[in-house]
C-alpha cells in the first residue's frame, strides 16, 4: 500500500519539477509518470488478485477503485512515451507538470474515501485538464473550446456538491458513512456524473474539448477522465442497496439516445478527433446501457441479468479505454506526421505509416466489435444481458437490443470509412512514418488489445467482487457464458493463426488498379469520408443543422465548405446561455471597480453571517 | 455429413438463380453447374495485384471465406441439430457475417477507385440498417423458443402460427434480397454504375481471391436460404427440393422486377423492420 504513496508522491514531484528545471523538463516529468504508474500499478493488481480492500484512513483501494486505476496506469504509461515524442515539436516545458497533476488528481479520486478529498481532487483534474486542453491557446478555436471545458465541468461539480452532501448521514462527509434516504438523489449524481460522462444532452464540451487537446491528453481524457463519471455512479450506487428500477430505466433511455445521436453525429464530421469525441460519447452510451440493464436486473431480483449488464458495462469500460486511446493515438500521429486533421483531405497513409495503420486497424477491429477482438466480447455480453432481459418481459430491454443493433451497424459505416478514406488507396499528402517513442505507445496499446480476449476468463473471475459489491450477487452464476466465452474465444484463435498465415502470402505481380478498365484514376476519385457516408446521411436528415457555405460563383474563383453543428449546442445551450448572459449584464452595475465599494461588500457578507450563526 | 453436403452444394444455388432468369428471358442460359467451372478455371489462373492495395486487400477473401464457414458450422440443416452450438451463438453469427463485411468494404476502398469506393458506401449504408432489423428477427424467435441458439430456437420452433410465420418468412426473405444484393437491390450480372454493390466491390481480385469470393458469395445466400427454410421444415429429405424451390422464387423475382431507387432500398428496409415489429408483437405475450 505504501507504493501507492510512492507514485502519488513520483507524480506530484513530477508536477512541479518541470517548472524549476529550465533543460530537460519534459523528460523528467514523462519519466516521473512512467515510474509512477509502474510502480502504481502494483497496489491495484494486488486487490484486484486478492479481492480485499486496503484502506488506509480517508483513503482506500477496493476491487472497484483498482479496477479503475489498471486502466488509468495502463493509459497513463502509453501517453506518457507518446507525449515525449509528440510534444517535442512544441518546445516547451509544463506539459508533462500538468499531466502529472492530472493523473495525481485522478488518483486520488479514485482512492478517495472522503467528499472533500473526492471533490477538491476533481475540481484538480478538472482545472489540470483545462490548462492541457488549451495548450494551444493561441488558436481562437481552442479558447472556445476551452471555456465551454471548463464551464461544463464546473456544473457538474456544481452537482456533485450537493450530492455529497444530502447523501451523508454523519457529519464529516466520510464515504462509510454515506446512505441514500431519498432516491431523488440519484438524479443529482446523474447530473453530476453525466456531465464528466458525457450523456446526451450534457455532452456538448466533449466534441469541443477532445479535439483541442494535444493527441494523447485526447487519449487520456476519452480513455480514462470520462470513465471517472461512471465511476461516481458506480461508487453512488454501493451506497445503496436495492437501487429503484426507475434509476435503471433513466440509463438505459440515456444510454440508448446517447449511443444513436452521438454515432449519427460522428457521420457527419470531417474533422478526425471531433469524430473520435463523438464516438467516445456513444460507447459511454453502450456502457450506461450495460448498467442500466444491471439495475433492471436488481429491480426484478434476476441475478443473471444483473452479472451479465454489469460484466458487459466494465468489460466495455475497459475494452473502451484501451481501443479509443489507441484511435486517439494514431490520429495523433497522423495529425503529426500530416499537420492536418481535416479526414476530407487526408488519404492513402497505409503505404507511407504502415506500422501506424496495423496499429489503428486493430484499433478499428476493435470498436466496431468484430471477433477475434476485445470489442465483440463486452458488447456480447451487453447483448446476452439484453436478450434475457428482453425474454424475461422487459420491453426497454427490446429497444436495447435494436439501439444496440443500429449502433453497431453505424459504427461499421463510421470505422469502415475512417479507416479506409485516412489510410486507404493512393496517398494524398506527404507523410512520414512517426518516430520510435510513438510507435511503441502505439504497439503497446494494439498488443493491450489484442490479448484481452485471451485473459477473459481471468479478468471475470477477477470482476466478481465488484459485481459483488454493487449488484450483490456472484459472477458464478454465469457457468453457460463461460461455455459460450470458450466457443468463441477458439474461433477467435483459429481465425487469427489462419489469417496470420495468409499475411505471410507476398503480392508478386502488381500493376494499376483495373476498376472495370477505368485507365487513368486520379487522387482526388477516391472516396473520401464525406462522400462515403453520404447515403446514410442524406437518409438522416433531420438531425442535422448543416452549415453549407459557398463563396462567389463562376468566373470567380469559388470554395464550398460544409459543416454541421452539434444540435444540442445550438438549439439548447447557446440560446440559453446567451438568456443568461443578457440577465447578468443587468446586474452589470455591482462591478464597478471600485475597491473601497468590495471592501464594503465583503465587511457586509460578514456581518450577515455572524447576525446568522447568532439568532 | 451435413456440412460437406453445404459446402459442396453451395455454388449449385447461383446456377439455379440463373437457370430460371434465362428460362424468362427465352434463352437456354449457362449450365446449372457454371459457377463450378468457374471456380475451376478461376484457380488456375495467376494472380495480379493493384499497386494501391494493401495487405487487407489480400487476406479480405480468406476472411470472408472463414466467417462464413464458421457460420455454415452453427446453421440447422433441415431439423437437426448443427455442429456447434453455444448461449448466444445467434449473436457471434451476427458479428462474424459484420467482420466479412467490415473487411469487404475496407478492401474495396484499399483499391483507391470510385467505383469501388461506391459499392462499399452502399454496402455499408445498406448494412446499417439491415442489422436492426436482423437483431429484431432473432429477438421475436428467441423470445418464441426462449433460447439464444441458433440451432436450438430452430429445433424449438414446431407450432408457429401462420401469421408469425408469413412475417418472419417475408422479413428473411427481403434480407436474403438485400444482403447478397440480388436485382431489387443490385445486378449481379452487369458491371455499371448503376448497378454495383456486391459485383463492384470484387472487380480488381483476380483467380483463387476471385474463386473465394465467389464461393463465399455463394455460401452466404446458401446461409440466409437455410434461415429462412428452416422455419417451417422440418424434415431432412425435403431440405435440398426446398433450397431449390427458394432458388427459383430468387430466380423469379429477379426476373420480374426491376432495379429500385437507392433510396427506395432504404424505404424497403423500413417495411422491413416493421414487418419485424409486427412480428415481435405477435410473440410478445
Amino acid at each position: 500500500m505504501y507504493l501507492i504513496w510512492f507514485a502519488l508522491a513520483l507524480l506530484i514531484a513530477g508536477s512541479f519539477l518541470p517548472f524549476l528545471l529550465k533543460s530537460r523538463a519534459s523528460l523528467v516529468g514523462m519519466i516521473s509518470t512512467l515510474i509512477a504508474c509502474v510502480v502504481g500499478i502494483i497496489v491495484p493488481v494486488q486487490v484486484l488478485l486478492t479481492g480485499k480492500t486496503i484502506e488506509i484512513g480517508i483513503c482506500a483501494i477496493d476491487p472497484l477503485s483498482a479496477f479503475f486505476l489498471t486502466l488509468l496506469f495502463i493509459v497513463a504509461f502509453g501517453i506518457a512515451i507518446f507525449g515525449h515524442e509528440y510534444m517535442a515539436k512544441y518546445n516547451e516545458r509544463v506539459s508533462f507538470a500538468l499531466l502529472n497533476m492530472l493523473i495525481a488528481s485522478m488518483l486520488l479520486v479514485l482512492i478517495a474515501r472522503n467528499g472533500i478529498l473526492f471533490l477538491i481532487s476533481w475540481e484538480i483534474s478538472a482545472t489540470a485538464s483545462f490548462f492541457l486542453v488549451t495548450f494551444e491557446d493561441e488558436k481562437k478555436s481552442v479558447r472556445k473550446a476551452g471555456l465551454i471545458y471548463l464551464i461544463a465541468a464546473n456544473i457538474g461539480s456544481a452537482f456533485l456538491i450537493p450530492l455529497f452532501i444530502l447523501l451523508d448521514q454523519g457529519n464529516n462527509l466520510n464515504f462509510n458513512q454515506f446512505g441514500i434516504t431519498n432516491p431523488l438523489v440519484l438524479l443529482l449524481a446523474f447530473f453530476g456524473f453525466g456531465i464528466k460522462a458525457g450523456f446526451f444532452p450534457l455532452h456538448v464540451w466533449l466534441p469541443e474539448a477532445h479535439p483541442a487537446a494535444p493527441s494523447h491528453i485526447s487519449a487520456l481524457m476519452s480513455g480514462v477522465m470520462i470513465k471517472l463519471g461512471i465511476y461516481g455512479i458506480l461508487r453512488t450506487l454501493t451506497f445503496i442497496d436495492s437501487p429503484p428500477i426507475w434509476f435503471g430505466f433513466l440509463l438505459i433511455i440515456t444510454g440508448i439516445i446517447s449511443g444513436i445521436i452521438a454515432i449519427i453525429f460522428a457521420l457527419l464530421q470531417n474533422d478526425l478527433k471531433r469524430l473520435l469525441a463523438y464516438s467516445s460519447v456513444e460507447n459511454m452510451g453502450i456502457i450506461t446501457l450495460a448498467l442500466g440493464i444491471g439495475l433492471i436486473g436488481m429491480g426484478l431480483k434476476n441475478p443473471t441479468l444483473i452479472t451479465l449488464g454489469l460484466i458487459g458495462s466494465l468489460l466495455h469500460i475497459m475494452n473502451h479505454s484501451l481501443f479509443k486511446s489507441l484511435l486517439f493515438m494514431g490520429s495523433g500521429a497522423i495529425y503529426h506526421a500530416t499537420g492536418t486533421k481535416e479526414l476530407n483531405s487526408l488519404g492513402g497513409l497505409i503505404k507511407l505509416m504502415p506500422k501506424t495503420a496495423f496499429c489503428f486497424f486493430i484499433a478499428i477491429l476493435a470498436i466496431t466489435a468484430v471477433p477475434p477482438l476485445n470489442g465483440f466480447f463486452s458488447e456480447f455480453f451487453i447483448y446476452l444481458a439484453a436478450f434475457k432481459g428482453m425474454m424475461a418481459g422487459s420491453f426497454l430491454c427490446l429497444l436495447s437490443i435494436i439501439s444496440l443493433a443500429t449502433i453497431g451497424g453505424l459504427a461499421i459505416v463510421c470505422f469502415s470509412a475512417l479507416f479506409g478514406s485516412l489510410f486507404s488507396g493512393t496517398p494524398k499528402v506527404e507523410a512520414k512514418e512517426v518516430g520510435l517513442r510513438m510507435r511503441f505507445s502505439l504497439f503497446f496499446m494494439a498488443i493491450a488489445c489484442l490479448s484481452i480476449p485471451w485473459l477473459l476468463p481471468f479478468i471475470i473471475k477477477v470482476l466478481n467482487p465488484i459485481v459483488l459489491q454493487i449488484g450483490k450477487v456472484e459472477t458464478l452464476t454465469l457457468e453457460e457464458t463461460s461455455k459460450s466465452l470458450y466457443y468463441i474465444m477458439s474461433f477467435s484463435l483459429l481465425f487469427l493463426l489462419i489469417i496470420g498465415i495468409t499475411t505471410l502470402k507476398k503480392a508478386k505481380k502488381q500493376v494499376e488498379t483495373w476498376a472495370c478498365g477505368f485507365s487513368a484514376p486520379t487522387v482526388r476519385m477516391q472516396y473520401t469520408f464525406s462522400s462515403f457516408v453520404q447515403p446514410i446521411t442524406s437518409s438522416l436528415k433531420i438531425f442535422l443543422k448543416e452549415h453549407f457555405l459557398l463563396k462567389k460563383i463562376f468566373p470567380q474563383k469559388s470554395s464550398f465548405s460544409m459543416k454541421s453543428h452539434d444540435v444540442t449546442y445550438y438549439f439548447i445551450y447557446l440560446p440559453f446561455f446567451k438568456k443568461l448572459r443578457s440577465f447578468s449584464l443587468k446586474l452589470r452595475w455591482l462591478q464597478h471597480g471600485n475597491l473601497n465599494i468590495y471592501i464594503l461588500y465583503i465587511f457586509l457578507t460578514l456581518l450577515f453571517l455572524l447576525a446568522y450563526k447568532l439568532r | 455429413m451435413n456440412i460437406i453436403i453445404t459446402l459442396i452444394l453451395a455454388p449449385l444455388f447461383p446456377g439455379i438463380i440463373n437457370k430460371v432468369k434465362a428460362f424468362f428471358a427465352g434463352r437456354k442460359g449457362p449450365p446449372l453447374l457454371q459457377l463450378y467451372f468457374d471456380l475451376f478455371k478461376l484457380i488456375r489462373k495467376k494472380e495480379i495485384y493493384s499497386k494501391t492495395t494493401s495487405i487487407i486487400f489480400r487476406i479480405n477473401p480468406i476472411v470472408s471465406l472463414l466467417s462464413l464457414i464458421t457460420i455454415v458450422l452453427f446453421l440447422p440443416f433441415g431439423g437437426k441439430d448443427s455442429l456447434f452450438s453455444f448461449s448466444g451463438d445467434i449473436i457471434f453469427i451476427a458479428y462474424l457475417l459484420g467482420l466479412a463485411r467490415l473487411f469487404m468494404v475496407i478492401a474495396a476502398l484499399d483499391t483507391g477507385s470510385s467505383f469501388e469506393g461506391m459499392g462499399a458506401s452502399r454496402e455499408v449504408s445498406f448494412a446499417a440498417f439491415v442489422e436492426p432489423t436482423f437483431f429484431l428477427a432473432l429477438a421475436s424467435l428467441a423470445k418464441k423458443t426462449d433460447s439464444l441458439s441458433l440451432s436450438s430456437i430452430y429445433t424449438k420452433l414446431t407450432n408457429l402460427d401462420l401469421a408469425l410465420l408469413i412475417l418472419i418468412m417475408t422479413l428473411f426473405f427481403i434480407l436474403l434480397i438485400v444482403e447478397n444484393c440480388r436485382i431489387p437491390i443490385d445486378d449481379p450480372n452487369t458491371h455499371l454504375e448503376l448497378t454495383m454493390i456486391h459485383e463492384v466491390m470484387i472487380l480488381d481480385y483476380s483467380s483463387k481471391d476471385l474463386a473465394l469470393l465467389f464461393y463465399s458469395a455463394s455460401l452466404k445466400l446458401w446461409i440466409y436460404g437455410t434461415l429462412l427454410i428452416s422455419l417451417f421444415l422440418k424434415s431432412a429429405w425435403l431440405y435440398l427440393p426446398c433450397m431449390a424451390a427458394l432458388a427459383l422464387l430468387v430466380g423469379i423475382i429477379e426476373s420480374i422486377m426491376a432495379r429500385l431507387k437507392i433510396a427506395q432500398v432504404f424505404t424497403l428496409l423500413l417495411i422491413a423492420f416493421s414487418i419485424g415489429c409486427f412480428a415481435f408483437l405477435l410473440v410478445k405475450d
